[in-house]
């Protein structure tokens, strides 16, 4: 069977793991020599981040990067998303990774060089709905419609309000009715801000760059506010809404994480211009 | 039941038929007075008692060697086709997967089709159904034809014109809840259930009046005990299987609401105790961690009061299930001595891999076995409690990669119709034999964000004879659990088995085989290999004195989905596809009735 056999591959790859990362590193001399590409591991259809028409936000960050270290780009795309580090990276078959959480331990990544929050989308002909923060009585009413992505923190939030099991089903239609247990499922936030506007949700909670260019986009106007941060779990556990982005590498291939680092300092001009012409609200990197 | 017919009986249902009059007496009993002829074959169960055995004896161990082709009818479409035709006097009814089309043959004349009916269902509703667009077949009672479609109707027609008489929305595919069910008719009302367990949908049994198409009453598998339908009494023979309050109690807040517990299988029927029964399924969502406690009342045995849905008892076979053991298979009705007594007893061979035989009065244990000693995820079940006792190596926790899990998600047993032979006592079950390693992984994505889920691979399990066996065909008794004889096959034989009085185990096989076991020790001796594979059992009826055996073919349904939807992922179709890729070198996708007679 092909599949016992991919299965025992896995583990030995998966043993053989430490070893890989050391030759990386051994290459990686070479590997950022001017003359070689930038090798990006990109999403070949995750808009707004990156496509294969490098329409993405993302895309145009790798090429000030790239233009920054005097190199070409190298798209290498990626289909799920899951994988990419296991896949790609790690298998030093792409050496970028444009948009990683700060604190990803999967790979090492740079100063964070923005940040950003989760926010209330809604039809501004709704009026002022009292939207703050997940208190806000308004979410709370069980005729109100709320829409998020699976398995973010709004996730959390709507199970603390007790508003999961009957906004459940929105759930299922965003994952196309396909249980996500052994599927890769591709969620489409440019979905979630249609349903806000053909009223299908009446406030969706969004990751502000995942959304910002819909919101501009919109044929009706909305609404789009910061999720005030300070959600909370029964137990007394915060639940983060905002989160900084950086520019992540292989563990281990210091040397381009280093340049990496230094062309963000020097174009942060450029790379803010991107992300203001997205649309994106932008708070303050260093941490509160 | 059947000894209550007399042969009187017999002969008013034949001339009745023969005059092929849809509206043949009224009575409530008129269903089995047509199934107590073995000419006819009146549900996809065989009769009430779900034993899927013929009485007819034309084709024999001796004969059957001479069994041939003898006419053939392309549904003209592809997917898995589940179910069986039904044969009511001189009449065939076959049914279809998605778009769900009925075709109604004449037997005099089997080329020339008497009606069709081709619903119109929104294609989008292919996209909610798990495991393919399969349907299960047919009912027919007192002149109607009742059938499910997977947009979620439950639909009658004029059993002698096709034409639509009522049609009623059962389940709601906008929430992921669809019908691939059989419906089952008795008593003046049709029962019906949903599939969607894994999407969150909430199962409920519903009956319908089968006259007006107006809801009965309804039963709910979770939450409070009003909406489960529980009679005062419930569990009162077996108080330790829980009684009252459990629906909403054994969930964490609401859970209850869209936790799963769908219908989707078999039902039967014992007209005595007025009592019918079926199994619920699986607990949403598939992430245990998420619903702690034993989330009842899914994968439980079911026995209601067929009159008024209300519950006389339940057993949960699978509390907490982490394995995706939809509880919802056959139940087979028979009387056996069990220690010098006659019981009437019920037994049932779950996706986890136990056959369990209960007293179908009481609920009580007699018997609880592993079909097979590869099965590892409970280590046996305590007869007393009722209470699986769990083997931790081979759950599938999120924080545990397992490996060697025996039985996989598709369990050892799935929708399989098998046989009972009342003469030796013997039941004749269809098995697989595959077992799974499970990989949890919760992946950051960005921003919060996680990728939650498991890699399911799926393999032959150990003990066939070359290690590469995915099914096989078991006699067993059902009262001590004895192994009477084994016959192994290459693939799961998915469909169950169908057993006659000429000696005789018919069963088809996942690459298009329909063969013949004889049933005194399991030695093979005929087969044809028909267009494309089969996923249902073969029935039995006779027309014009002459024994007939049909069946459907047309390969799909959870082990054909990477053949039918030309999936390459292994990991895609809850693991269905790695297990199965050797099947596309055997069969390709087709879609019809195979009839073979002497």
């Amino acid at each position: 069977m092909k599949l016992i056999k991919w299965s025992v591959m896995f583990a030995i790859w998966a043993s053989a793991f430490g070893g890989q990362t050391a030759m990386a590193q051994d290459n990686a001399q070479i590997k950022t020599k001017a003359d070689s590409p930038l090798r990006i591991c990109a999403g070949e259809d995750e808009l707004p981040y990156s496509n294969t028409r490098e329409e993405g936000f993302e895309n145009r960050i790798a090429d000030v990067l790239a233009s920054e270290l005097g190199r070409k780009v190298e798209n290498v795309w990626w289909k799920d998303a899951r994988y990419v580090v296991r896949d790609l990276l790690d298998k030093d078959k792409c050496d970028v990774i444009i948009g990683a959480d700060e604190n990803d331990p999967r790979v090492a990544t740079t100063p964070a060089y923005y940040r950003s929050g989760y926010i209330f989308v809604y039809k501004k002909d709704k009026g002022d709905l009292g939207l703050t923060d997940w208190n806000s009585p308004y979410l709370k009413k069980s005729s109100t419609q709320i829409g998020w992505i699976p398995e973010t923190p709004p996730e959390v939030m709507l199970v603390q309000i007790e508003r999961f099991v009957d906004m459940f089903q929105y759930k299922a239609e965003i994952s196309n009715y396909k249980s996500p247990r052994n599927h890769y499922i591709k969620y489409d936030p440019s979905r979630v801000v249609n349903d806000v506007v053909n009223g299908r949700l009446d406030v969706a909670v969004l990751w502000a760059p995942a959304a910002a260019r819909y919101v501009k986009q919109s044929s009706v106007p909305l609404v789009e506010k910061l999720v005030v941060d300070n959600a909370k779990k029964s137990n007394g556990e915060r639940v983060p809404h905002q989160f900084s982005v950086s520019v992540g590498v292989r563990k281990g291939d210091t040397e381009l994480l280093k340049q990496i680092e230094q062309a963000l300092v020097k174009r942060k001009g450029d790379i803010d211009a991107i992300l203001k012409a997205e649309g994106i609200p932008l708070l303050p990197t260093t941490k509160p | 039941m059947k000894a209550r017919i007399t042969a009187t009986g017999f002969a008013v249902a034949g001339l009745a038929l023969s005059a092929m009059l849809p509206s043949v007496a009224a009575a409530a009993d008129s269903l089995e007075a047509l199934g107590a002829n073995p000419n006819n074959w009146t549900m996809q169960t065989g009769d009430y008692t779900g034993q899927h055995y013929s009485r007819l004896s034309q084709i024999t161990t001796g004969n059957v060697k001479n069994l041939k082709a003898a006419w053939s009818f392309s549904t003209g479409l592809l997917h898995g086709h589940e179910g069986a035709p039904l044969v009511i006097g001189d009449m065939m009814y076959i049914n279809t997967p998605f778009p769900n089309n009925t075709f109604a043959l004449n037997l005099a004349e089997p080329e020339k089709i008497v009606w069709q009916h081709k619903p119109k269902q929104d294609a989008s509703v292919k996209a909610v159904a798990c495991c393919d667009i399969v349907n299960r077949g047919l009912a027919y009672d007192d002149g109607r034809i009742f059938k499910t479609q997977l947009d979620g109707h439950l639909v009658a027609l004029d059993a002698k014109t096709g034409k639509e008489l009522w049609k009623m929305e059962n389940c709601d595919p906008a929430v992921g809840s669809t019908i691939t069910q059989a419906p089952f008719a008795v008593k003046g009302k049709v029962l019906v259930g949903c599939s969607g367990a894994e999407l969150g949908v909430r199962g409920y049994v519903t009956a319908y009046d089968q006259k007006t198409g107006e809801l009965v009453w309804r039963s709910f598998a979770t939450g409070p005990d009003n909406e489960l339908n529980l009679a005062k009494d419930f569990n009162k023979d077996n108080p330790h299987y829980g009684q009252m309050g459990l629906g909403t109690k054994t969930w964490e807040g609401e859970a209850w609401k869209i936790g799963g517990g769908t219908n989707w299988g078999w039902y039967a029927y014992d007209p005595k105790l007025n009592l019918f029964y079926y199994g619920s399924g699986n607990p949403a969502p598939w992430n245990e961690t998420m619903r702690p406690g034993d989330n009842k009342w899914t994968m439980t045995i079911w026995a209601r009061d067929v009159d008024t849905g209300a519950a006389k008892w339940g057993y949960q076979k699978t509390p907490h299930d982490e394995w995706d053991f939809a509880g919802v298979n056959q139940m087979i009705l028979t009387d056996q001595p069990v220690g010098g007594k006659s019981q009437p007893l019920l037994t049932h061979v779950d996706r986890n891999g136990i056959m369990y035989t209960l007293n179908r009065q009481t609920g009580s244990i007699v018997q609880a076995a592993k079909v097979d000693p590869a099965v590892n995820v409970f280590k046996k079940v305590d007869l007393k409690t009722g209470l699986p006792l769990r083997d931790p190596e081979f759950s599938t926790r999120m924080d545990h990669k397992g490996t060697n899990i025996c039985p996989s998600a598709m369990g050892f047993h799935n929708q399989g119709l098998d046989a009972y032979d009342p003469d030796s006592r013997t039941f004749y079950f269809g098995l697989n034999h595959i077992c799974m390693d499970w990989e949890p992984f919760m992946l950051p994505y960005r921003a919060g964000q996680f990728f939650v889920g498991a890699t399911l691979a799926m393999y032959p399990g150990p003990n066939g004879p070359t290690k590469k066996e995915m099914g096989q065909v078991r006699a067993m008794d059902g009262v001590t659990g004895e192994v009477k004889w084994t016959k192994w096959e290459k693939f799961s034989v998915w469909g169950g088995t169908l057993a006659t009085k000429g000696g005789l185990v018919f069963y088809n096989t996942l690459d298009g085989n329909i063969k013949a076991l004889d049933k005194t020790n399991g030695k093979e001796i005929w087969k044809f290999k028909m267009p494309s594979g089969a996923i249902g059992a073969p029935m039995s009826y006779a027309y014009k004195g002459k024994q007939y055996i049909a069946t459907n073919y047309g390969v799909g349904g959870w082990p054909g989905v990477g053949l039918v939807f030309d999936l390459t992922d292994p990991s895609a179709g809850l693991g269905a596809v790695g297990a199965f890729k050797e099947l596309q070198s055997y069969t390709q996708m087709g879609g019809g009735v195979m009839v073979f007679g002497l």
